[in-house]
């Protein structure tokens, strides 16, 4: 496959990347920065993928990384601060969107890292257990742990939203 | 069924589509018995159609453009900051302006010229109006002219231009390029108000962003020579926005693209 070939494999997954790096940090300026930040390694590194393997999974598995080395870097400067009880600065979705599974999105705010992670990779974009355990570099029984739980705490969350109106957060 | 209770996991298993289709029947043989956990996999395939309704849009965007300039840039060889100027098509606007539009890629091509890769249909916005407006909007504004945005800060200017627009209108920050607001002010235009922003760095050069009504086709940012005078314009879906400098070297119109892309980006968060 040509250097071009690959580099059109490597855009046609971007809007996926977006799609997860939008819903996982809540934040689209981040995310826009983080999938610039995956292209312009992946086209560095593009003599490293092969051929026949999967280019959306490298790719994620990239962004996974450089999110990771992000949040280590982040989580030093505020010295243990926990990241993922910072408040979300943006919407994921248009409006119409935001309001009508806005339930949803909250309970999705509301989970840990790991868990919205594993929900975005399986449900979201649709991996199998074993392309998730890639990304995540973790074993696929924790991935289904994960997961497991992930889909409980959300059902929770969601099945609690409408007492927690109140103190939702104000956009 | 038999004697094995059906695990979390299993059930996720189900929803997940990882299961051998013996065991994937067996399951929902059960679940037909067990309506508890039938709910539990309703609510967890729910949860996935969920996701998809909040987030699906997002694949029906254009990327970011200074990630598609890199993929250009890579493609072409031209440096990045010049594809995305170049993303959009070069087209020479009406010379009674006196305005040469040019793509980056080019480099001092002061003459004008029509790219074989010019569309055909019309320019996507009035870039000549625009143009116009805002050069002049930059060239006369004292400050006297201008409401400061000393008291109540960015939301006041804000309220402000938006009390007169009659639509809101982001006020975009310069600072880490080292330019102050100087100030803001409701100007007219064609299609009602338009909105002027200045900024000044601490030696007094002055930049502009000039924000017009327009519904027009989407262009990207792109940059215009006229005189001493240097800009970078784009649209978004129903505003134009130019923002200008008086400069016309390389590294300052490069800093001048490096503040518009600044600027758009925080206008279209």
């Amino acid at each position: 496959m040509s250097t071009e070939s690959k580099r059109l494999a490597v855009t046609a997954e971007l809007p996926r990347l977006r799609r997860y790096a939008i819903a996982l940090m809540r934040d689209r300026v981040e995310a826009d920065d983080l999938v610039h930040d995956v292209v312009v390694r992946a086209l560095d590194k593009l003599h490293l993928w092969r051929e026949g393997t999967n280019m959306r999974t490298w790719l994620f598995t990239i962004m996974h990384n450089l999110h990771a080395n992000e949040m280590r870097r982040r989580s030093r400067a505020l010295d243990s601060v926990p990241l993922d009880s910072a408040p979300p600065r943006a919407e994921p979705a248009g409006q119409e969107a935001a309001v009508e599974w806005s339930e949803l999105s909250n309970a999705m705010t509301g989970l840990s890292l790991v868990h919205r992670q594993v929900l975005l990779l399986v449900g979201l974009e649709g991996m199998t257990y074993a392309e998730a355990a890639g990304v995540l570099e973790v074993p696929v029984g924790t991935v289904m742990s994960r997961l497991s739980r992930a889909r409980e705490d959300l059902r929770r969350r969601i099945d609690e939203g409408s007492q927690h109106s109140t103190i939702r957060r104000i956009k | 069924m038999g004697e094995d209770r059906v695990s979390d996991s299993e059930l996720n298993a189900l929803v997940d589509g990882e299961l051998d289709p013996a065991r994937q029947a067996e399951i929902e043989a059960w679940l037909a018995e067990n309506p508890e956990a039938a709910q539990r996999v309703a609510r967890y395939r729910a949860q996935s159609a969920g996701l998809h309704a909040l987030y699906d849009d997002i694949l029906n965007e254009e990327l970011p453009v200074r990630t598609a300039a890199l993929l250009e840039s890579r493609r072409t060889g031209v440096p990045a900051w010049a594809a995305m100027a170049a993303a959009v098509a070069l087209f020479v606007v009406g010379a009674a302006g006196g305005w040469i539009v040019r793509g980056e890629g080019i480099p001092d091509s002061g003459a004008q010229f029509a790219s074989a890769t010019a569309p055909a249909t019309t320019p996507p916005i009035d870039t000549q109006v625009l143009m116009q407006r805002a050069s002049m909007a930059h060239v006369v504004s004292h400050q006297d002219e201008l409401r400061t945005p000393a008291v109540g800060g960015p939301a006041a200017m804000a309220d402000y231009i938006a009390d007169r627009m009659g639509k809101q209108v982001r006020v975009p920050s310069l600072e880490s390029f080292g330019y102050n607001m100087v100030g803001g002010r409701v100007l007219p235009d064609t299609d009602g108000p338009a909105a002027q922003f200045v900024f000044a760095d601490k030696d007094g050069q002055k930049v502009s962003l000039y924000v017009r009504s327009e519904q027009a086709n989407g262009v990207d940012i792109t940059y215009a020579l006229a005189d001493d005078l240097s800009m970078f314009y784009w649209n978004d879906s129903d505003r134009s926005y130019a923002l200008v400098t008086r400069i016309d070297d390389d590294s300052g119109r490069e800093a001048l693209l490096t503040a518009a892309k600044a600027v758009h980006r925080q206008l279209s968060q």
